[in-house]
């Protein structure tokens, strides 16, 4: 009953395999090895250097935990400030920005500054846009605990004076000049000086300098109006400043309504009468010089001429800067 | 030096200077000053920034459309790394040192509460926690009151329990929802620690009230905390019963059943809270004691164990130490304003009406407990329920004997016997008859004597002796449901039953009372059976009659004289009063437990033999026990005065009597007593499996490591030894081998020497 080597062939083929267990099941014969052996996987959408001038990647290395990936990344973009100045990346760029006023280390916080200038030189429209939070962490700066950030928060003050001091001026007119006054030291509801104020004084009269030289700036701007400010900067005649202003034209800068407070979210006071006279102040609006000159004549100018005095006796630097404010006081106020 | 000190003090960072600012307000104030402005413009920043982060998330978002939302989350995370942990920094600050500056934190509780209560939805988890925290902390150092801060807390703890708020992206709703409500909990205990503070009680029960009152589920909470309060003993009057009640008439099922569970099992949880502490600290266990004494004999031992259960009791008197100041003992079902209002209105809008579909099997079983049982507790008649018990009185019905046991609660001698008796019949019709299963049969029969045992006049005379007659039953079970069926209407109405079942005593009642022509003793339905007297005087009559001759000294044979006639008279007095004024449904009531009375009744019945024919004495399981409560009244009082020491007395012999309950030798009073379901059916006894019995007897081998076979035990594999191959050789091949057949023709001498040398083999192997 042999069969031939054919037939047996052939009935092979009809057989059943049997399934064994423990045993993986057996391929067809005609399956297809899909493996493949490679040195490295690469993914196209990981990769990290996709667009090497997509600035936008860069934002978030504002936040990086590097002290100098933080400073690299401003200095990147304050060069590549004229190319984007008029790009819709600089809202999210001053908004993450920003607040590196507090930042820890001294180099950022420089990096900033000059980010600052370097928008401000090229369109200080946008400083505006963003003085109000701007101001907030100015402020924030100024209370807070680490010494040098505080120190630091003036010159910040300065240089954003230096391209909107209008907005800032009529925007926070007494927060700022509590908070410059917090940074001198000159306390005006204790009567003894905090700590951390007496040590800085005498240590470093370079830090009271630019601070003067703030409070400077912020007077200037806040009480001088505009005719006698570029008089006293250049000689330049500015008739069209000049005219008066009438108040039921529209006005020229933007949201002049905005001191009303109309649309903001606030936390609601419950008595301002107990938390005291600051905080009625702080709720005034200052929008013109003369209200800004009351409130100054009305909170701060006795503090500032008994203060004053006493530095201008010290000499030096600081006396130089007081004695300059002190004029400025003469000028404005007698 | 001082400069150097100075520099020392200089506050780097908050921790330090708030450790300075506490320590010297003064000097320190415009640091402090400094730090709320910080504060101030932190929290500015964050109302700019961190409730509006959608829209610059957004500005961003628009910018980089193509990189995905990857950097998006990178970015928002830092976010709220970096300044809402100053903000959270700078709260916490400000709240540990607000209260040293009064005047310029003023604003900063309301502040705090603003944030919490309008801007949840956007305030990141982590600043949440910390003004809840702040807010409870400001509320210990006293500068906001506790109910504002509950104020506060209960909108919030509403507003995350519904579904919008808390499906949001990070909420942490179930987070927050514990947060509060543990701090509720809390700032309500620490309230009530001193005294009761009413005042802050009734405004949150006010609260808990109005979240009851609308129709949604949020009053779930109300009835959470009136529990968790109840517990803990903090909430004992009947306000916050008020508030239950009106939880188990709401709309909503959850809330119904919080509050129907809160009926049934709320006493209980607060007994076993107030247990757990006291019993923390010895370790004694009632119940191990209690099972002892009823399964044990009753030897010289027990002294020792009173003693122990004495101690126990002087606990429980004491409130133990986890009882608050002031605390009321009451169950939720005592102190319920209008029991009879409520039963009404809980039958009617739960059980009976057109809702009843919202509550499934399970549900319906509690609300038929509850209902059951403050039918029993007030005697409240609500003649509906009978007939609804009728439709599930039936063998298949899921849960069966639990709704039995609702049956029986839910009778008591107040409601005319012609509605019970539907009742008894449907449950003898279903449940009795031969061709059930034994249990079936068995709770059946347990039922209708839990019900009788109420209510005696619920059965008909026919229906008991056929009852009856399954004393003779084969199955364990149900003999023992139709003993103690007999032995219960022996006690109550002996002329419902046969002669023959009557018993001795029993018989020899009713042939008494025929011959003196009297009527009979059956009871009526809505005769009297008030209590008069004082509590527990019938303990210190028997007292007195055993010690009479050695505590009192002054007229000693006087009062052995009056003990020694009052025996007599006690019996007589009693006859006369048993007639005139139908005292005996209280002794009914009273009636004795059937599980270990079937030979202990016929012991019992002998020894009032030889004392008189006392037909109306209080049964109970201690034999001593039987002077009449009212007639003991009546002695002691009209003899004498009670003086101090008396009370005194009457007061350790009722602590004894109560040591005896405790130890399940007394039965309480009836009526509040609980059917439990599970005794209904009697004792079951399966025959065990193969696998149940092949694991009993494992059990007993463990722990026999000497003893036990070493089977399966060898240390290493092995083949079997020459030795162990000869043991096991089969029996009838070796019997022929010439060695061992030449064994027997050995002689005595050889045979000897064999079995020295075995020995001495043995002992060197160590044998």
């Amino acid at each position: 009953m042999t069969k031939s080597r054919k037939q047996k062939q052939k009935k092979q083929d009809f057989l059943r395999k049997k399934l064994k267990v423990g045993k993986p099941k057996e391929k067809a014969r005609n399956a297809t090895d899909t493996s493949f052996v490679s040195k490295t996987i690469s993914i196209r959408n990981q990769h990290l250097d996709q667009n090497p001038h997509d600035l936008t990647k860069r934002l978030t290395l504002l936040k990086h935990h590097n002290i100098n990936v933080r400073k690299e990344t401003l200095t990147t973009f304050q060069k590549s400030i004229p190319s984007i100045i008029k790009s819709r990346l600089m809202t999210p760029l001053l908004t993450q920005s920003i607040p590196l006023i507090c930042d820890e280390s001294q180099q950022v916080r420089q990096g900033l500054i000059n980010l600052v200038d370097e928008i401000g030189s090229h369109d200080a429209e946008i400083l505006k846009l963003h003085c109000n939070i701007f101001v907030l962490y100015i402020n924030m700066a100024m209370t807070h605990i680490v010494t040098q950030i505080q120190a630091d928060s003036t010159k910040f003050l300065s240089h954003l004076l230096k391209y909107c001091g209008d907005e800032v001026v009529r925007k926070s007119w007494v927060k700022l000049l509590n908070g410059v006054f917090g940074v001198l030291g000159w306390g005006q509801v204790g009567k003894n000086d905090s700590a951390s104020i007496v040590q800085t004084k005498k240590r470093n009269a370079k830090y009271v300098t630019i601070h003067l030289n703030a409070l400077y700036t912020l007077v200037e701007y806040g009480c001088q109006d505009e005719r006698a400010r570029s008089d006293g900067d250049t000689a330049e005649t500015t008739e069209d400043s000049g005219t008066l202003r009438n108040p039921y034209l529209i006005p020229d800068y933007p949201q002049p309504f905005e001191h009303l407070k109309l649309f903001t979210r606030e936390l609601k006071v419950q008595d301002a009468t107990s938390s005291g006279v600051n905080a009625t102040l702080l709720s005034l609006a200052t929008q013109d010089i003369d209200t800004r000159k009351a409130v100054f004549i009305e909170q701060f100018l006795p503090i500032v001429r008994k203060k004053i005095e006493v530095i201008i006796k010290e000499g030096g630097e600081c006396g130089k800067s007081a004695n300059k404010l002190k004029t400025l006081l003469a000028k404005i106020f007698d | 030096m001082g400069r150097r000190s100075r520099a020392a003090m200089l506050p780097t960072n908050i921790i330090l200077l708030q450790n300075l600012v506490k320590r010297d307000p003064e000097s320190y104030q415009e640091e402090f000053l400094q730090q709320y402005a910080h504060y101030e413009s932190l929290r500015d920043i964050f109302m700019l920034n961190g409730l509006a982060g959608g829209d610059s998330a957004a500005a961003t978002n628009g910018l980089d459309v193509g990189n995905g939302s990857s950097t998006m989350a990178g970015t928002n995370g830092t976010t709220m790394s970096t300044s809402t942990s100053q903000l959270i920094e700078l709260v916490g600050f400000v709240s540990q040192v607000c209260s040293c500056f009064p005047r310029e934190t003023a604003n900063f509780p309301s502040e705090l509460k603003q944030l919490l209560l309008e801007h949840h939805k956007s305030l990141p988890f982590e600043l949440k926690e910390k003004i809840l925290s702040c807010l409870t902390m400001l509320r210990n150092k006293d500068v906001i009151t506790a109910e504002e801060l509950i104020q506060s807390l209960f909108p919030l703890l509403v507003a995350y329990s519904s579904h919008g708020n808390s499906l949001g992206v990070n909420s942490h709703a179930k987070e927050l929802r514990k947060i509060i409500y543990t701090n509720l909990i809390s700032l309500l205990k620490s309230c009530n620690t001193n005294g009761k503070n009413q005042k802050l009680n009734k405004s949150t029960q006010a609260v808990c009230f109005n979240l009851l009152d609308q129709p949604d589920s949020q009053g779930i909470w109300a009835t959470k905390l009136t529990r968790e309060l109840w517990r803990r003993g903090i909430w004992d009057d009947s306000r916050t019963v008020e508030i239950m009640t009106q939880a188990a008439l709401h709309q909503d099922v959850k809330i119904v059943m919080s509050g129907v569970m809160f009926f049934l099992d709320a006493d209980r949880e607060r007994e076993e809270n107030f247990e757990e502490n006291s019993e923390d600290e010895d370790g004694f266990d009632l119940d191990a004691l209690r099972h002892k004494m009823q399964v044990n004999k009753k030897t010289g031992r027990r002294g020792k164990k009173l003693e122990n259960a004495i101690k126990t009791v002087k606990k429980k008197k004491k409130n133990g130490p986890g009882a608050p100041q002031g605390y009321l003992n009451f169950s939720a079902i005592h102190l319920l304003r209008d029991p009879q209002g409520f039963a009404e209105k809980l039958f009617k809008e739960h059980l009976s009406g057109k809702t009843k579909n919202k509550f499934d099997m399970e549900q319906k079983i509690s609300l038929m407990q509850l209902l059951s049982r403050l039918i029993g507790t007030h005697k409240l008649i609500v003649l509906g329920i009978y007939t609804f018990f009728l439709k599930y009185l039936t063998p298949k019905q899921r849960d069966v004997t639990r709704i039995m046991s609702a049956c029986a609660q839910a009778c008591h001698d107040l409601v005319p016997p012609e509605v019970i008796n539907v009742m008894v019949r449907k449950i003898a019709d279903e449940f009795v008859s031969d061709g059930v299963a034994n249990e079936v049969a068995a709770a059946g029969i347990n039922t209708i004597r839990e019900i009788c045992s109420r209510a005696p006049l619920a059965i008909d005379e026919i229906l008991l002796q056929d009852l009856v007659e399954y004393k003779g039953s084969k199955a364990k079970g149900v003999n023992m449901a139709a003993k103690s069926l007999i032995a219960l209407y022996r006690d109550v109405a002996p002329e419902m039953l046969k002669k023959k079942d009557r018993g001795k005593n029993a018989a020899m009642e009713v042939q008494e009372a025929k011959k003196g022509g009297k009527d009979s003793k059956r009871p009526q339905f809505g005769a009297d059976n008030s209590v008069q007297g004082i509590a527990g005087i019938e303990l210190l009559a028997k007292w007195k009659k055993e010690h009479g001759e050695e505590s009192e000294n002054e007229d000693a044979d006087a009062n052995w004289e009056v003990d020694v006639d009052s025996e007599e008279d006690d019996v007589d007095g009693e006859w006369v009063t048993m007639d005139s004024d139908k005292e005996y449904d209280v002794d009914m009531e009273d009636s004795d437990d059937e599980k270990d009375n079937a030979k202990g009744k016929e012991s019992d019945s002998d020894l009032e033999l030889s004392d008189d024919d006392d037909e109306k004495e209080v049964k109970d399981e201690q034999e001593d026990a039987d002077i009449d409560p009212e007639a003991a009244f009546r002695e002691i009082a009209s003899t004498r005065i009670l003086t101090p020491a008396d009370f005194a007395k009457l007061q350790e012999l009722r602590n004894e009597e109560s040591v005896a309950k405790i130890m399940g030798i007394h039965k309480q009073d009836k009526r509040e007593e609980l059917v439990d379901a599970s005794t209904l059916t009697g004792p079951i006894k399966y025959k065990q499996s193969r696998e149940e019995r092949l694991q009993k007897v494992l059990e007993g081998r463990e722990g026999r490591d000497k003893f036990g076979s070493r089977r399966g035990k060898r240390d290493n594999m092995r083949s079997t030894t020459n030795r162990e191959k000869e043991r096991r050789k089969n029996f009838v091949m070796s019997i022929h081998k010439r060695s061992v057949r030449g064994k027997q023709k050995m002689s005595l001498r050889d045979k000897q020497k064999v079995l020295r040398a075995h020995i001495t083999k043995q002992k060197k192997k160590g044998y």
